[in-house]
């Protein structure tokens, strides 16, 4: 197993380097990265319907757009990212248990009761620590997970309040109980990670060092993709809600059907906010 | 000849996937191993490639849709 560590916060850049792995030929690896506060949405969700867009504006939050499945979530730095991308034969039964399943034992040997919730969760005392999702890419099997160490649960429900307005055919997040598994573990995040480590990887990884050129390929690729609106906002699907200056049409993002011809051809947010 | 594409059973708990974004629309040609569209069940996004080549006759679900495992959602011509 190959380790790469992430060494920057930047969400853009560290969901460029998820992308970037998926697309090499290398032999399995895995990634561990942590994000500065942002929200994160699933590839075929709406924004708006997840998110309250007025407070990320007002907190300067950015949202970005993941290129698996699954809902919205919220990042910062006492959430731990996991990320193994791998090569598996065709027709390999796509459980997320593959990976949830050690996840649940590594936790338990650092003596937190962890269990395995839903099909892809894990759960501490009924309350939700970890939420995985999946994405297959010309054979290639991403399968991320978030880690609940000591994030701001209250910043997590401030951000991810979502518009019932809004009627659209996206996938809507499932809401669960959080919390975080500091309460469980005593000692800080940076032991908290060495020994979940030793627990997951008792036979230990080889380190992955990118080349400049392959760093400047992620950087290129969190610039044109992940820094995008584009991509981050409009690439969900159309929806119809109603709104002060009446019900709007958004079709990628821009209002296209309004009773107001001044919010034609304008971005949903700037229309709301 | 005409060839029938269905929902693929990604795990052995799956029973319907969401269709989430065709690639293809009816009378687009197509390649063997082609990107038909991508799906998404139970968190996981998977691409469906076209198992012949051929023209697009027949797309059988709209985007959004809920279709279950083993259901025709596209039909190719070639």
């Amino acid at each position: 197993m190959l380790f790469l560590r992430s060494s920057t916060t930047d969400a853009a850049v560290n969901l460029a380097t998820e992308q970037w792995l998926q697309e090499q030929a290398l032999p399995p690896v895995f990634f561990l990265y942590q994000n500065a506060p942002a929200v994160i949405v699933g590839k075929y969700q709406n924004v708006y319907a997840e998110t309250d867009p007025a407070a990320l504006r007002r907190d300067h939050v950015p949202v970005f757009r993941r290129c698996s499945g699954g809902g919205a979530v919220y990042h910062d730095a006492g959430n731990f990212n996991l990320c193994f991308v791998e090569t598996l034969p065709p027709g390999t039964d796509l459980s997320h248990d593959r990976y949830v399943q050690p996840l649940v034992q590594a936790l338990r040997a650092l003596g937190i009761p962890a269990d395995k919730q839903r099909s892809c969760d894990i759960g501490v005392g009924g309350d939700k620590v970890s939420g995985s999702a999946q994405c297959v890419h010309a054979g290639r099997t991403l399968h991320h997970c978030t880690l609940l160490f000591d994030t701001d649960l209250a910043a997590l429900e401030r951000y991810l309040r979502g518009n019932g307005g809004l009627v659209s055919r996206a996938v809507a997040s499932v809401r669960s109980p959080v919390t975080d598994l500091c309460r469980y573990y005593r000692g800080g995040r940076e032991q908290f990670e060495a020994d979940l480590l030793r627990a997951l990887f008792p036979q230990g990884m080889q380190p992955l060092d990118l080349t400049a050129e392959q760093t400047e390929q992620i950087r290129r690729l969190a610039q044109e993709k992940y820094r995008t609106w584009a991509w981050n906002y409009a690439a969900g699907p159309a929806f119809t809600a109603a709104t002060a200056r009446g019900t709007v049409r958004v079709e990628r993002g821009v209002v296209v059907e309004c009773g107001d011809p001044a919010c034609l051809g304008r971005r949903y947010e700037d229309v709301i906010l | 000849m005409k060839t029938e594409i269905r929902m693929p059973r990604l795990n052995a708990d799956m029973k319907d996937g969401m269709l989430a974004r065709w690639n293809k629309q009816t009378g687009d040609a197509v390649q063997q191993g082609e990107i038909l569209c991508e799906i998404e069940t139970d968190k996981v996004v998977s691409e469906i490639e076209a198992s012949c080549s051929g023209t697009v006759a027949q797309l059988c679900a709209q985007e959004g849709d809920r279709v279950p495992v083993g259901q025709v959602i596209a039909v190719v011509e070639g």
